[in-house]
């Protein structure tokens, strides 16, 4: 599809899409610090083996990974949020080119 | 604390604790749900609002989250399941543990009653008194024994609860760790990537980041060698460029974006650019500050260059790429362009083998498209050209040669796939090259190199073929397939076509590193000789110390005799003839003759093996099948030894000499060797020892091993000679003939019966009358099949006929008829030794 062809954006759709994105950050982080919360909750058992090192080293790694995930979505965000913006730009410079009234074929040049 | 509760205490974790873990993991279950769900609305509102390339990028890693959640997700819940399953086990336990407390304390009481009662009945003498002792005693014992069985309960109950909490933990650590990482940091990228979102969601932020950082180099770079530039501004703007971006030149992502915008141009012109602008401004010498500045600049174009053309990459330019950097629009070879592409290779970067494969055959091509193919290709370009090689120097003297630079990369890293060392047309039928002696191969082996480019093509190729203890052996065998055939096939001027006198054109050191690769591949030649088909598996190497080889079918089935046997293929036949014939270098010689050492011991240790195995279980059918495959083997060794050694039998004297030691060696302690030298004159006699073309230093060592004496057989036979014979023959016990002469003669080693050393040889008498050659030769000179030869018996009037004439012939013998006594002797002799060695 042709850059002219997607002249026509949605960009406030998109504005918000970047800003849905990064919003998800928090329920990421949320999910985070819960996984951080379960690193030792787990006691020692007083006889017998127990789960409590497994739960812990688990914490550790979700909450890690949960934690990355979130820093991706805010790029992510961050990247679409700048893209509507430069669409925003190209948008109102196109209306400006392309005012209606100008020369018969809407273009300036001709 | 009761007694019972010190003795029993809870095992495992608290039931309560793993209930909220359960709850917890269902939590960090729903906010991940949550998480997921709201990627995915998003992804699908981004759809709807915005599809360009740039939004493509973003929606293929919003993508990657969308669905890697899931899978993260599921493997919360089957966590969760296992917590659960754990929780149920940990409450039933203490259910359990609080029943046993409550059995081993009523026990524990009734013991405890009874033992008391007891001890008041002490001292007395009443008859009741003992009755009533003997039923607390009873109690007391029946109350132990329960309190036994209740810790026989307690220990079962222990062993179920820690299998859970191993069970649980063990779902815990996969849920994050199926790849067994260890803890710690990381763990989270880890988990990711099981999730299926790990390098995919990362890489597209790296990708667009390099993607912003190689325009911003596209730009600083342009104009950088305009003359306009003042030398002190030019410096500056290189060593920004250089400080900013070298450490990317080698990222893949980076180089291909950068790549890709310059464009071929940009690599084709940079030398030229920097030559223009030192002329101009008068550098260009060695030490000069803004020379070193140049020759940084080049090398980073390298580093450049070869990442964006690794195809191996995730990120890479296109073959057509890379192909356009030497061809013009019409499709046409421009060989200034390719002597610039490959100055690229001389900055010591290493490039793949995409682009030396691609830049290779386009200078393959310029010079075989070149008329005649005379003079120098490569005359007249680069002029312009610049090498950035550390230490810094001015451009390299000398003539260009392309394919010498792409040779020097493939050395330094062997690469047996690469497409530039192939044999021409790949057969879709077979996998492999229809025709070797089309492809690049042959003309690589007969290109006039320059230094010592012939030695490193003979070496590549050698060490290509050899798989090493790592390598792949299918790859290795194409190549020894590649190499082997086309030297098979050639018929420009290779080998035993051409006239005597007239010297090979593949020099002495490929022609060493074909003698190699021949002697690893022995073993599939002497199968292909015994008619085995090459199904797959491995030989071992017929160089000792190597791994194992692929077993090659070297293309055609072998040639099948008039009396059905299997003979080597004419290739193959070709191929060792030329060999061993087109060469004075006794060194080629003595490889291939180890070569064949090993691999008809090697071979003849497995028929061995297997025959001995089916002996020892008197599988009879099997023992006949195994010694008739056994003798194949050894008549197939004993015919490819005659291929390699039908000719010139001077130099296959020095060489036996030589490898004496080997033989030795060999004897002390290969059994198989007995076996090999066994078959082939328990089938031949003398004669065929002869015929057998270099089988008798064997045949001698052999025998004496067989028989287990060395005086028994051989003092037979040395009466026998004696009587027969005088003079040349005395020795013949010890004496053997070793080949036929190039006009079909015998030459006779005396050998040493201990250590098997060769100690005298008869001189070869090359001016006698040429024998009947159909008796053991084909007109070409070539020795006959095997089974051939012996096709008529030795008793028969037809082989004494031709045996009468040989011997005249030959010039040794003067009494033929007392010589045909021997041949018969000789033969019974043999044969009722043989008969001892109880094999």
């Amino acid at each position: 599809m042709s850059s002219p062809d997607r002249l026509e954006v949605d960009t406030v759709a998109m504005e918000t899409a970047g800003l849905q994105l990064a919003g998800i950050r928090s329920e990421s982080t949320t999910a985070s610090e819960l996984a951080n919360a379960i690193i030792g909750s787990v006691a020692p058992p007083d006889a017998g083996l127990g789960i409590g090192d497994a739960v812990s080293a688990m914490g550790r790694a979700w909450a890690e990974g949960l934690g990355l995930i979130g820093d991706e979505l805010a790029a992510l965000g961050g990247k679409v949020q700048q893209g509507a913006r430069v669409y925003q730009l190209v948008e109102r410079s196109a209306i400006g080119t392309f005012t209606p009234g100008g020369s018969p074929s809407g273009h300036p040049a001709i | 604390m009761s007694r019972s509760e010190a003795l029993f205490p809870y095992l495992g974790d608290h039931p309560a604790q793993v209930t909220r873990l359960s709850e917890q993991l269902a939590d960090i279950e729903q906010s991940l749900a949550l998480v997921g769900e709201a990627v995915t609305d998003t992804r699908t509102q981004l759809r709807q609002t915005w599809v360009e390339t740039a939004a493509d990028l973003c929606d293929s890693d919003i993508g990657v989250l969308a669905t890697g959640l899931p899978a993260l997700a599921q493997r919360l819940v089957a966590a969760r399941t296992s917590v659960d399953e754990h929780q149920v086990v940990l409450a039933a336990g203490r259910r359990d543990v609080d029943d046993i407390r409550v059995r081993y304390d009523h026990q524990l009481a009734r013991y405890e009653q009874a033992s008391s009662a007891l001890s008041g009945l002490i001292g007395s003498t009443a008859s009741a008194d003992f009755a009533k002792a003997d039923a607390h005693k009873a109690a007391m014992t029946s109350a132990n024994s329960a309190m036994s069985l209740i810790d026989a309960d307690y220990r079962a109950l222990a062993v179920r609860c820690n299998t859970s909490a191993q069970t649980c933990s063990a779902a815990l650590t996969a849920s994050w760790n199926g790849g067994g990482q260890s803890a710690g940091a990381g763990a989270g990228s880890a988990l990711l990537a099981q999730g299926g979102m790990g390098s995919g969601s990362f890489r597209v932020l790296h990708l667009t980041r390099m993607q912003q950082l190689a325009a911003q180099a596209e730009d600083e770079l342009k104009g950088i060698n305009e003359v306009t530039l003042l030398p002190e501004e030019r410096s500056a703007r290189l060593e920004d460029v250089l400080d900013k971006y070298g450490r990317y030149a080698d990222d893949p992502d980076f180089a291909t974006a950068l790549s890709t915008s310059l464009g071929q141009d940009y690599f084709r012109e940079l030398p030229g650019e920097l030559g223009d602008y030192q002329h101009f401004w008068g550098g260009g010498q060695d030490g000069n500050e803004d020379y070193q500045l140049d020759s940084r600049l080049f090398a980073m174009s390298a580093a450049v260059l070869a990442a964006a053309t690794d195809s191996e990459a995730t990120s890479h330019v296109s073959a057509d790429w890379i192909a356009d950097l030497t061809h013009d629009d019409r499709g046409g070879v421009q060989p200034g362009w390719v002597v610039t592409a490959t100055d690229y290779l001389r900055t010591g970067v290493q490039f793949p083998p995409s682009y030396l494969d691609a830049v290779g055959q386009s200078a393959i091509d310029w010079e075989r498209s070149r008329p005649d193919g005379s003079g120098d290709p490569w005359q007249g370009y680069g002029n312009e050209r610049f090498n950035g090689a550390e230490p810094l120097s001015d451009p390299p003297i000398g003539r260009p040669d392309p394919l010498g630079a792409v040779l020097d990369q493939y050395s330094a890293r062997p690469d047996p796939t690469s497409a530039l060392f192939t044999g021409g047309p790949i057969d879709p039928a077979t996998g492999r090259s229809a025709d070797p002696a089309a492809g690049n191969l042959m003309w690589l082996l007969h290109r006039s190199w320059e230094g010592d480019g012939a030695d490193q093509l003979g070496d590549l190729l050698d060490v290509m073929s050899n798989p090493g203890p790592n390598g792949d052996p299918q790859a290795a065998g194409d190549v020894a397939y590649n190499v082997l055939t086309a030297v098979a096939l050639g018929d420009d001027g290779l080998g035993r076509w051409l006239p005597q006198g007239m010297p090979s054109e593949l020099s002495g050191e490929i022609r060493d590193s074909v003698a190699n690769i021949t002697a690893r591949y022995m073993g599939s030649i002497i199968g292909e000789a015994g008619g085995q088909p090459a199904t797959g598996g491995l030989f071992p190497s017929g160089i000792p110390g190597e791994s194992s080889v692929a077993r090659v079918d070297f293309g055609q089935p072998p040639d099948v005799s008039m009396y059905g046997d299997t003979v080597p293929n004419t290739s193959v036949a070709r191929a060792l003839t030329w060999l061993y014939q087109d060469t004075d270098n006794t060194d080629v010689r003595e490889t291939l003759y180890a070569g064949w050492l090993t691999s008809s011991g090697v071979g003849a240790a497995e028929g061995l093996h297997e025959a001995e195995l089916a002996n020892a279980t008197g599988d009879s059918a099997a023992y006949h099948r195994e010694v008739l495959e056994l003798r194949a083997h050894t008549a197939a060794s004993a015919q490819v030894f005659g291929l390699l050694t039908q000719t010139d039998v001077n130099s296959f004297g020095a060489s036996d000499a030589e490898a004496a030691a080997k033989v030795e060696e060999m004897r002390s302690g290969t059994k198989t060797i007995v076996v090999v030298g066994k078959e082939i004159v328990g089938a031949t006699g003398l004669p065929g020892r002869i015929l057998s073309a270099g089988i008798g230093i064997f045949n001698n060592m052999l025998i004496d091993d067989v028989i287990g004496t060395h005086e028994g057989i051989a003092s037979d036979h040395h009466n026998m000679v004696n009587q027969a014979s005088a003079g040349a023959l005395t020795h013949l016990s010890s004496a053997t003939v070793t080949s036929l002469s190039q006009l079909g003669l015998p030459v006779i080693s005396e050998l040493n019966p201990s250590t098997g050393v060769a100690v005298g040889q008869t001189a070869t008498v090359d001016t006698a009358a040429v024998p009947d050659a159909a008796l053991f030769t084909e007109p070409d000179g070539r020795l006959l099949a095997y089974d051939d030869i012996y096709a008529a018996g030795p008793g028969s009037a037809e082989r004494i006929e031709a045996f009468e004439r040989w011997c005249q012939g030959t010039a040794l013998f003067g009494d033929t008829s007392s010589l045909l006594d021997y041949e018969g002797e000789v033969r019974d002799g043999y044969n009722a030794g043989l008969d001892r060695a109880q094999y």
